[in-house]
């Protein structure tokens, strides 16, 4: 696993960095603004790019901006995009042009190691990695036309965690369910939530979008 | 400034007294000579006029606004007595001399008191024809006088002529021939500008001045008269026709004299209409009623109050601060030395002295009522302005501090858990590593080396680091939320909804952006709702109406205290009303103003 690091702050740029060598993951580069952050995307070609979402010059959402583009002119480079904000609605922008490959992850969220790893591993698959919080209250909700109304109380955890990225095998052990009755309450959300058989990676990640646009 | 201006009066009237006194005598000494006649009935027309335009000018010099015209007139007043010096009952050869040079210089200065009576500007017609009939009377006499010996004209009882150089009768006759001839053309020059003057007068100077340009006008006609008279004999003479003349022209300076006292009768009727108007219309109470009723009464529709407020500001009846128009006629209004309205009003409609204080006699209760009235309005203006700013400044300085926590708190204490985790990590703590078997992670061994107190304690303080973020992004959205600076209300209510405890439902279908504070006082009387007590259900809706927004929260929480919504509602001059459900609960709604 090879990732730039994109964060305006030396500190966290530098406590991420050795925390990820720790990890065994290499970093190529840590850069402190958009344009550095392209640059090294392009000459290092790294699986995942982790991004800062407040960078100069503004300081508000530069973040998004250099995801989509990165997402744009190189469509194998993951995207993390890490934020202090709790907001869905940038997770939401993010996800809506491009559902694949990215992530959104409260900043804090890099120390828990599991969850960080995990999220880099599905990013670099090309799936989409949501921060639990962020799940939780987009499930949380209340809605007219919930198309997630639908779903059992099981079916909802189950699609929950998908939207954090987790793999089948983590699902059933974290829901203590074995993988084929998680298969089996996959394939009921997928059904439900009117997900045609295909790539079953590209369905996945139609049930988090799914998940992110209701309204 | 008025002790001096008294002075001057007193020495015009001693002035002209013994002018006047001087005239008397001459006459009486050669009543044979003097040119109205010597008849006691003549003289004393000839002395009223004199007197009459004396008095008028002295009266009119107390009114700066016509000093001017008393000056001339002042003037013209000697000259009229001065002019019959010019008899053997002179006595004394200066004052034969005085009279041979202002015989016939009167008609000149009384055209210049009417020119200055109508106040225009005095430009260049009227100086040409000033000047016309200066050189052909004063200037003439004086070329005349250079030449006359009156004892060899005939004249033996008459005083020495001081100003005479040679005596030479043939030049000094062709000197008064060729003032004659003048004297047919200038005083049509003057009255003609005078005319002219008077016509371009607004309608209410023009009935003001009138008065005294109309006789002024006649006047100039006779003396026009009377040199056509004069022509083929070369002379202005004293036969019955040209007495009748100086009779009508005394008869006529007398009328123009009075005609300035019209100005203090002008001033009566307006107060008295100003008086009458105010007393009957009984829609003065209403804001800027009082300026109807006073362009009535002043017979000019454009005319417009306002009054003093702060330093050296102006408001409307209704309070609003407005610009001074330049280019418009102001006239203050005081009364016992306070100022207290300021009329704009058409060029010369309230240029008479003292019409100001007329009005502010007349009119001085309804207008210090409508002044009061209008600066407490303007004040609680200036005080809801206030109470915005500082409502404002509050939420700016909330945003900063928002800010300030992401970028400095936030990303310090995040550094601090990555380092936490780093340690962690190096012990080997398998809750640090992870349980899962992805990736790179999970190389050491578990308790490799491991501190199991220390593991622990790192542990612990992880969780602390967690819960210390968790607290300061609570806060931070409690400050000044995100979406409410960067997308707006609607972004910020939903963002509200999903996070808050209580179950919300929104019904926000406003598009766009209301100014900042506005959308920060709907953001914080909803959040305000959802933070306090006993709320679990809450129904929210904002809608646009016109240039108003309206929120609604309703919920199954008691009322509660809701004083800091109000005063964040009644800093944007918006109303909130704060009602019981039937059943339990409360309904709040708030209407502010967009300002759009």
């Amino acid at each position: 696993m090879r990732v730039v690091i994109a964060d305006d702050e030396a500190l966290l740029r530098e406590g991420l960095s050795r925390l990820l060598a720790e990890l065994g993951v290499e970093v190529v580069a840590a850069v402190g603004d958009p344009e550095a952050l392209l640059r090294r995307v392009a000459l290092d070609a790294p699986d995942v790019a982790i991004v800062d979402i407040k960078m100069p010059p503004t300081r508000t959402d530069e973040g998004i901006a250099a995801a989509l583009t990165i997402g744009r002119r190189y469509p194998a480079v993951g995207v993390l995009l890490l934020s202090h904000y709790q907001d869905s609605r940038y997770a939401m922008r993010l996800l809506d042009e491009r559902p694949g490959g990215v992530g959104y992850l409260l900043k804090e969220r890099v120390s828990d190691v599991r969850v960080l790893v995990d999220a880099l591993d599905r990013i670099a698959e090309g799936e989409c990695v949501l921060d639990p919080s962020i799940v939780s209250r987009l499930l949380g909700r209340r809605r007219r036309a919930d198309p997630l109304a639908q779903l059992t109380e099981r079916e909802r955890e189950v699609l929950a965690l998908m939207a954090e990225g987790r793999s089948n095998q983590n699902i059933a052990g974290t829901l203590r369910l074995s993988p084929k009755t998680v298969e089996r309450h996959i394939g009921n959300i997928f059904a439900k939530l009117d997900l045609a058989e295909s790539d079953d990676h590209h369905r996945r990640v139609l049930a988090v979008l799914t998940l992110l646009r209701s309204t | 400034m008025s002790g001096s201006i008294r002075a001057v009066r007193l020495g015009v009237l001693a002035g002209g007294a013994a002018a006047g006194a001087l005239t008397l005598a001459v006459v009486r000494r050669s009543p044979d000579y003097a040119i109205a006649g010597g008849s006691a009935a003549s003289t004393a027309l000839s002395l009223a006029a004199g007197w009459s335009v004396l008095i008028a000018a002295v009266i009119v010099l107390g009114r700066p606004a016509r000093r001017p015209f008393g000056v001339v007139a002042a003037v013209a007043s000697w000259a009229w007595f001065a002019g019959q010096w010019n008899t053997p009952g002179a006595g004394s050869a200066w004052v034969f001399t005085a009279g041979l040079v202002l015989a016939t210089v009167v008609p000149v200065l009384v055209a210049d008191a009417g020119l200055r009576y109508l106040r225009g500007r005095v430009g260049a017609p009227e100086i040409v024809a000033l000047a016309a009939g200066g050189l052909a009377t004063v200037g003439l006499a004086v070329a005349g006088a250079l030449f006359f010996d009156p004892a060899s004209a005939g004249c033996y009882g008459c005083p020495a002529n001081l100003l005479m150089i040679a005596d030479r009768p043939a030049v000094a006759e062709q000197a008064g021939r060729l003032a004659v001839h003048a004297g047919v053309i200038w005083p049509v020059m003057l009255g003609v500008v005078l005319a002219w003057r008077l016509a371009r007068t607004s309608p209410a100077g023009r009935g003001i001045a009138g008065p005294v340009a109309v006789p002024v006008l006649a006047y100039l006609v006779v003396v026009e008269l009377d040199y056509l008279h004069s022509w083929s004999r070369g002379y202005l003479g004293a036969d019955d026709v040209d007495r009748r003349l100086l009779a009508v022209q005394a008869g006529l300076l007398i009328v123009a004299a009075l005609g300035t006292g019209w100005s203090y009768v002008h001033r009566r009727r307006t107060r008295s209409a100003v008086a009458r108007m105010v007393v009957a219309a009984s829609d003065v109470s209403a804001p800027g009623g009082l300026e109807k009723t006073l362009g009535a009464a002043l017979g000019d529709d454009s005319l417009r109050v306002f009054y003093p407020h702060g330093a050296d500001g102006w408001v409307n009846a209704a309070g609003y601060p407005v610009e001074r128009h330049a280019g418009r006629g102001t006239t203050r209004l005081t009364r016992d030395g306070v100022t207290i309205a300021f009329l704009t009003h058409r060029r010369e409609a309230l240029d008479e002295d003292g019409i100001a204080d007329e009005i502010a006699g007349a009119a001085g209760l309804a207008l210090t009522n409508e002044r009061l009235r209008a600066q407490r309005r303007a004040q609680l203006a200036d005080l809801r302005a206030s109470r915005a700013r500082i409502v404002e400044a509050a939420d700016a300085e909330r945003r900063r501090l928002e800010r300030d926590l992401h970028d400095g708190a936030q990303q310090r204490i995040v550094a601090l858990s990555l380092a936490l985790r780093l340690e962690q990590l190096r012990l080997g703590n398998p809750a640090a590593s992870g349980d899962s078997a992805v990736g790179a992670a999970g190389g050491d061994p578990p308790g490799a080396g491991g501190d199991a107190g220390l593991a622990r304690r790192l542990e612990e303080a992880q969780a602390e680091v967690a819960a210390t973020l968790a607290g300061l992004r609570r806060l931070a959205r409690g400050l000044y939320p995100r979406e409410l600076a960067d997308e707006g209300l609607s972004a910020a209510l939903e963002t509200l909804a999903e996070s808050s405890g209580p179950a919300v439902t929104l019904d926000v279908p406003v598009d766009g952006r209301f100014p900042a504070p506005v959308e920060a006082v709907a953001y914080f009387t909803v959040a305000n709702r959802l933070a306090g007590g006993g709320v679990t259900h809450a129904l929210v809706s904002v809608r646009r109406d016109g240039d108003r927004l309206q929120a609604e929260i309703e919920d199954d929480g008691p009322a509660g205290d809701t004083t800091a919504i109000e005063d964040r509602v009644g800093a944007l001059a918006g109303t909130l009303s704060v009602e019981a459900r039937a059943g339990g609960g409360t309904r709040i709604r708030a209407e502010l103003p967009c300002g759009s």
